[in-house]
């Protein structure tokens, strides 16, 4: 009966990745900012029927996703800002990638069809499992995994990002681990 | 440690020596510090067959992007939020 304190534990730490997530999906922080604040409240409305041990990210992440996709629904599509808000949030956040080099990632991310954009940022980053993320997007395993082999071929065009170059050594490196041995 | 998760959870071969453009078995700090930190930030239970996985530029770029929203401090305001909520909860517990 006493599971308040728990539940509200875990959902505190769930929060940094709810949000990182809501900017995924809204590509804006504001309009993320609000998501993650609506799912906070019909999550906790909901609280009773979520059972505790069980996955909460993914409870909350569907909470979230639902809620995003009934509120477009509402307003109908409205154009997303690509590189005003987050822009600026990246610099003063640098990573080990420069900010114009995270820019151009989030441009071709936004760019992508929200259910493929969905599905590589949840198998790709929030550490979904596909039978998790299939689940949060009410979709089948396998559909799941095509979009986020669709996903990471589009933004590897994109970026012009050759998918092989990332796995194997390159040509220069190849022939010096040839000569090693 | 993590080297070992790393492989037992995602089932994936050991790819450690291909760490991407920096050039493999080099044996500098570099490339073994960089190695190690995409290992950590790579998530569980996901294979790495989807091209995602610790020596994927995409993948790499796309953890920099959700770990920068992540890594920020949870805004005041959703603290505050979930006090109220809670309070308000108490409050109709007490009164039954």
């Amino acid at each position: 009966m006493e599971q308040s304190p728990s539940f509200k534990r875990e959902l505190l730490a769930t929060l940094p990745s709810l949000r990182a997530f809501a900017v995924s999906l809204s590509g804006r922080h504001d309009k993320a900012d609000d998501l993650v604040q609506d799912t906070m409240m019909k999550a906790w409305a909901k609280q009773d029927s979520f059972q505790m041990g069980t996955n909460i990210k993914a409870w909350l992440f569907t909470i979230l996703r639902n809620e995003f996709y009934s509120q477009m629904r509402k307003r109908g599509r409205e154009v997303q800002d690509t590189d005003g808000a987050f822009t600026e949030r990246m610099s003063v956040h640098p990573s080990q990638y420069g900010v114009l080099d995270m820019a151009d990632f989030k441009k071709a991310l936004d760019g992508l069809p929200p259910d493929q954009r969905e599905a590589i940022v949840l198998i790709g980053a929030s550490g979904f499992s596909y039978e998790e993320a299939a689940d949060i997007c009410h979709c089948a395993v396998g559909t799941m995994k095509s979009r986020v082999s669709r996903a990471r071929t589009r933004l590897q065009e994109q970026l012009g990002i050759s998918g092989e170059a990332d796995y194997g050594p390159d040509s220069v490196s190849a022939q010096v681990t040839s000569q090693g041995f | 440690m993590k080297d070992k998760t790393n492989i037992s959870e995602t089932g994936a071969p050991p790819e450690r020596q291909a760490a991407g453009e920096l050039g493999p078995r080099s044996g500098t700090g570099t490339v073994k510090d960089e190695t190690k930190m995409n290992e950590m930030s790579v998530p569980r239970s996901r294979r790495t067959d989807d091209g995602l996985g610790p020596n994927s530029d995409i993948g790499a770029k796309l953890r920099a992007f959700y770990g920068a929203v992540q890594d920020q401090p949870i805004p005041d305001k959703f603290l505050d939020l979930l006090e109220k909520l809670d309070e308000v909860e108490q409050a109709s517990k007490r009164k039954g």
